[in-house]
């Protein structure tokens, strides 16, 4: 295959409507991070292709470095609000007035989620039109910018702090439901907004190097609620086209030892994959796309199969019993 | 007493709930890249960028207290009193009579009064025009050599502050003079009664030396008049032009705190530059040798033929200048800033897009020495794709569970990012690197014109959250963070998740592998 150039790669904006213009939405520091190293990039090759960032943090710190930003802080007045009509909001405000009214510390809530993942939903659902809005004027902003035939939503985040972990399940899930969705692109075809890609961090650099002793199992426990929330969505065929993680290390030496050495990978893989997101596609519309919906796990070392028979769910039903370590095999 | 040490047992499982269900749509994806220790080139970008900043080129332009000549209040005043003599209803020349003398009288009687305030407008205009008219030529010429100089501002500003203060303010006239001349007015005005009386002769006489008294009086009179409303001209003005210079004051304080933030995000990226190199080592990054200080100065001479350093400076000046308003264009700061002094191009432009663009600079100067083919080549080509095919390797693990036979299509994306080559030299290299790519299995080769870097994208996808080897630790992490109270989950996802605090269902499954390995062991 012959290397292509630049200006190969260069969509011409104004006549090439199949290609996407991209919604970068930065949540949380990590995801700030990263997308601070992918405009960097992008800054650097000359904006080879239309892009708009919109930042989601409920730490207010770096926010105007975004095209947009939405600022998820939560201020005296909202908590006031939360504590005195808790029905006017939603699930979660309920659920911190009545079971964790300590966590409405209105010191600590506008310094960001804090590995407190509940409190980025309710942030959500305080700044429901705030992100609703500003959603809506970054899209707007990406088709002034390019006659994009599709916009393809690229989140980034970690998994394991509390408000990119949170906003990796909020921001799909409100682009996926019609109730919000319609509001975000009202005036716009309903078909002009992919399903997301999450780029998303394993944060263990960041919990490795915690000095309190509780909070790395807090981030890590995140990590794992965080990876069971996003695979009980993508059951409910609601979740997004992939999540690509990026973890600690590799066998062959490469150690993220620090959280702005990844986050600056996560920015770069990011933005090439934007870059190639044409050659990308070619390569996987008839295989990974494909199989994403239809292939399932057929291997007999699940969990379920540890359990007794009659306790089992449906699937797990005729597996074969695992008692010993080793992973059981058909002909065994 | 012997203790045995049990052998850890294989948890052989997959370590979350319901994976059969799950879809294939995760990823991994890793990225390693060639890095240049840049540290020798942050070192002399930390040296040079305050000296090129602050380099003002032609001293020539230099303000000189001398232009203070044009608003000597003297000079002024004259100007002033020619400008009100234009205006018809104050001249009092020609043939004089008392007629005449006697209208002027009425006419500054009024204005005294304040019952011509027509004429009061057009006097203090007139005198407002010579005055502003002054100011605005000191002021241009103040701001076009401040901005020649912007590092000596401070000095030029406290120097004009000192003139000006010495600048002597103008005698107000005789106040009485209006008063003087309305009673000569007067008189003149009851001469006509004494024509019986004198010889005609002696009359003709008496009333030619009280009309030339009454002109010199109107005189002293007019001069009084312009010399007060010049008097309130020239203070507006001084004001102005005092706030002007005060205002250039703040200007100059800003651009030294901007030169300062310039230097002071060299010498961060300097140190930063110190620390990365020990911490790549171990990272995604493979680090090239770079030049040292020394080395990139003496390139940066013999490049751009500088005789000496104060020719250096003044180049890197101009080009530096050149940059960042293309800079500003590209930022949209509107067409203003193209013609806008350095000085003002400075202070509108953040501290990183001038930094960039000094560095930018810098290395357009020394690429002859900085060539990364060139550092390749030192490096070891052989040696530097297979250290990036290894650091690109993905970082999750599957433990042979990602195998086709469990219905796993696994699909590998692999892309290869390679800078443009800047000679025939290079260009060999550049291909060298590029068979020995494809030779790793990396086919997806693209070449850059921006790119400084060989950058290696791998992206592994297509595998079912569940059965990724991390599980298994963040499952015991979870485990740990719900004993100290942690509430891991959002409302209204997990079925058995109440109120954000833990799933039984995953503690379930906690327990059930615990159980698993101690029976195993």
């Amino acid at each position: 295959m012959q290397a292509s150039s630049d200006a190969a790669d260069t969509p011409n904006r104004a006549t090439d409507i199949a290609l996407p213009g991209y919604l970068v939405v930065p949540m949380g520091g990590a995801g700030k991070a990263s997308a601070l190293s992918m405009i960097a990039q992008h800054r650097a090759a000359g904006g080879p292709f239309a892009m708009r960032t919109v930042a989601i943090d409920t730490d207010p710190q770096g926010l105007e470095a975004f095209d947009r930003a939405i600022n998820l802080a939560t201020t005296r007045e909202a908590v006031s609000a939360i504590r005195s009509n808790p029905r006017c909001f939603g699930p979660a405000c309920r659920a911190l007035v009545r079971h964790y009214p300590y966590l409405l510390d209105p010191e600590t809530l506008g310094r960001g989620a804090r590995t407190h993942r509940l409190l980025t939903q309710a942030a959500f659902e305080i700044h429901e039109d705030a992100v609703i809005n500003g959603f809506r004027t970054s899209i707007h902003d990406l088709l002034k910018q390019q006659h994009a035939g599709i916009i393809q939503p690229v989140l980034l985040c970690s998994l394991g702090g509390g408000t990119g972990s949170a906003a990796a399940l909020l921001v799909p899930h409100l682009l996926a439901t019609s109730r919000y969705r319609d509001r975000i692109l009202l005036g716009l075809s309903p078909d002009i907004l992919a399903k997301p890609v999450i780029f998303a961090v394993d944060p263990y650099a960041h919990a490795l190097q915690q000095t309190n002793e509780i909070a790395p199992d807090w981030i890590l426990g995140n990590i794992y609620a965080t990876r069971t929330e996003l695979a009980e969505y993508e059951k409910a065929g609601k979740g997004c086209m992939y999540t690509i993680h990026l973890g600690l290390g590799n066998n062959a030496g490469a150690v993220f030892s620090a959280i702005d050495m990844v986050c600056e990978a996560n920015g770069l893989l990011a933005w090439e994959w934007m870059a190639n997101y044409t050659l990308f596609r070619s390569r996987t519309t008839d295989t990974l796309d494909f199989t994403r919906e239809t292939c399932r796990y057929q291997g007999d070392d699940i969990p379920e199969s540890r359990i007794p028979k009659q306790e089992r769910p449906p699937y797990a039903a005729d597996r074969p019993d695992i008692e010993s370590g080793a992973p059981s095999c058909v002909s065994c | 007493m012997t203790q045995t040490q049990p052998e850890p047992a294989p948890s052989g499982m997959v370590a979350m709930w319901g994976v059969p269900d799950q879809r294939c749509c995760h990823g991994n994806a890793m990225v390693s890249q060639t890095a240049f220790d840049t540290s020798g080139l942050d070192a002399l970008g930390r040296d040079l960028i305050p000296l090129v900043m602050v380099c003002d080129g032609d001293d020539t332009a230099r303000v000189d207290r001398r232009i203070l000549g044009e608003f000597q209040p003297a000079v002024l005043l004259e100007r002033s009193k020619t400008a009100l003599q234009a205006i018809p209803n104050l001249s009092l020349s020609g043939n004089l009579d008392i007629e005449a003398v006697q209208k002027k009288a009425d006419l500054l009687k009024a204005l005294h009064a304040g019952r011509k305030p027509e004429l009061g407008e057009q006097i203090a205009r007139g005198t407002s025009t010579v005055c502003q008219e002054a100011g605005q030529h000191l002021r241009r010429t103040f701001d076009a050599a401040a901005d020649g100089a912007p590092s000596k501002v401070d000095a030029v500003v406290d120097d004009l502050l000192k003139a000006i203060d010495q600048l002597a303010v103008v005698e107000t006239g005789d106040e009485q003079a209006v008063a003087r001349f309305t009673r000569r007015a007067e008189q003149l005005a009851g001469l006509p009664r004494w024509r019986q009386e004198l010889p005609e002769a002696s009359f003709k006489s008496l009333e030619r030396q009280l009309l030339e008294v009454a002109q010199t009086e109107y005189n002293q009179a007019f001069a009084w008049i312009v010399s007060e409303s010049f008097r309130h001209a020239w203070q507006n003005e001084r004001e102005a032009f005092r706030a002007r210079i005060d205002h250039f004051r703040e200007d100059a304080q800003a651009f030294r705190a901007k030169v300062r933030r310039c230097t002071e995000e060299f010498d961060r990226a300097y140190q930063r530059a110190k620390q990365r190199a020990a911490a790549l080592r171990s990272g995604n990054q493979v680090l090239l040798g770079g030049a040292s200080d020394e080395d990139l100065r003496t390139a940066l001479m013999e490049h751009r033929k500088a005789g000496s350093q104060v020719e250096l400076f003044e180049g890197l000046r101009q080009d530096l200048e050149e940059r960042l308003r293309e800079r500003a264009l590209r930022r949209g700061l509107g067409t203003e800033t193209q013609q806008a002094p350095f000085r003002r191009l400075v202070l509108t432009l953040p501290v990183d897009e001038i930094v960039e663009a000094f560095r930018d600079l810098l290395l357009a100067g020394v690429s002859t020495t900085y060539s990364l083919y060139d550092s390749c080549q030192a490096y070891g080509l052989e040696r530097l794709v297979s250290e990036l095919v290894r650091r690109s390797r993905i970082t999750s693990w599957f433990d042979g569970r990602d195998d086709p036979r469990f219905g796993i299509n696994r699909f590998e994306f692999r892309l290869v990012r390679l800078p443009a080559a800047a000679n025939p030299k290079d260009v060999e290299t550049k291909d060298l690197i590029e068979s020995l790519f494809r030779k790793a299995g990396f086919h997806e080769i693209r070449t850059s014109a921006y790119s400084r870097t060989i950058s290696v994208l791998r992206i592994y996808a297509g595998w079912p959250l569940g059965i990724e080897g991390g599980n298994e630790l963040l499952l015991q992490a979870y485990g740990r963070s719900v004993r100290t109270g942690h509430l891991p989950h959002l409302i209204g996802i997990l079925p058995d998740s109440q109120a954000g605090r833990h799933a039984p269902g995953i503690l379930r499954l906690l327990g059930a592998m615990e159980n698993g390995e101690k029976k195993d062991s």
